[in-house]
């Protein structure tokens, strides 16, 4: 056999890959899935479709009840102005904005 | 129908489907199972455990599969991984003496001996030649899937499966079955 003929390795690896044997699963299978971490709850995917749902149904459910009408004479008695409706909007959508980024990072 | 591997790792990412994950382990476990026997001198014990080891390791950090190789790749490439931070912190690798080195020719030549023999010899190599020899010559995959699953350079894969395959020629040379 010269330097390079690596028939009978060769051989020897042809060997070893056609009676290669196979191991049965199920226990082993069953030891891994055993100690996979607990699953934390909802997959992100699911959490930001019930924050989404949650504030769609909330705001529905909001606008119904809200008594629109007297809140607005409200808003011209106390002489509110469009600038304050926007800084106290600004301040709930902030509110919204850090609720959800707290329910997503898994901190409430 | 079977799910492919891509499908069921999306599964496993986008649901955390545990059953999906359960289908990708019985898939592969045979072959990483078989593989750490061989990384570790056929220690069957330690080598289910590397297995074991690799599996979670995958379930950790699946998100961080980009799919740009094949899952397979992505997966010995983890087993790798798993055997040296084992091999780096326990050393209990104690080097063979001579009567271990070479095969025992005379006393059976049932298959299983035959791979423990074959694992016997691959533990004489230093680790990257033993898996790069073990990918090219069992799993028969290319120079640059192995660079891959290895994370090393091309160049360097070739050069460690040349010379491992001279190491083990001269160890297995009066080992291995003449042809008829």
């Amino acid at each position: 056999m010269s330097e390079n003929d690596f028939s009978k390795l060769d051989d020897l690896f042809a060997s070893a890959k056609a009676s290669e044997p196979y191991f049965p699963a199920e226990n082993f299978t069953m030891a891994v899935m055993a100690q996979l971490p607990e699953a934390e709850g909802l997959s992100d995917k699911t959490k930001n479709l019930v924050v989404l749902l949650g504030t769609a149904i909330g705001s529905g459910l909001a606008c119904t009840v809200m008594p629109i009408g007297e809140l607005a004479r409200s808003f011209d008695m106390l002489s509110f102005d469009l600038s304050a409706v926007a800084v106290v909007g600004g301040a709930m959508m902030l509110a919204a904005c850090g609720i959800t980024f707290l329910a997503q990072t898994d901190r409430i | 129908m079977e799910l492919d591997d891509k499908a069921l790792i999306t599964r496993v990412l986008d649901n955390r489907d545990q059953r999906a994950f359960a289908e990708l382990v019985k898939r592969y476990q045979s072959q990483i199972r078989y593989s750490q026997r061989q990384l570790t001198g056929w220690d069957e014990a330690l080598a289910d455990d590397l297995a074991q080891e690799t599996f979670l390791s995958v379930y950790r950090n699946l998100s961080k599969f980009r799919g740009d190789a094949k899952f397979s790749t992505w997966l010995y490439r983890i087993a790798y991984n798993c055997f040296l931070q084992h091999k780096r912190a326990s050393r209990i690798e104690e080097p063979l003496g001579d009567d271990d080195v070479t095969p025992d020719t005379g006393t059976t030549d049932s298959d299983i001996d035959m791979h423990r023999d074959l694992a016997r010899a691959l533990q004489t190599l230093p680790p990257a030649q033993r898996m790069a020899v073990h990918l090219y010559c069992h799993y028969e995959m290319s120079h640059s899937e192995i660079a891959e699953a290895l994370d090393r350079p091309l160049g360097s894969v070739k050069s460690d499966i040349q010379r491992g395959r001279e190491r083990l020629k001269a160890q297995l040379e009066a080992w291995a079955p003449e042809k008829t």
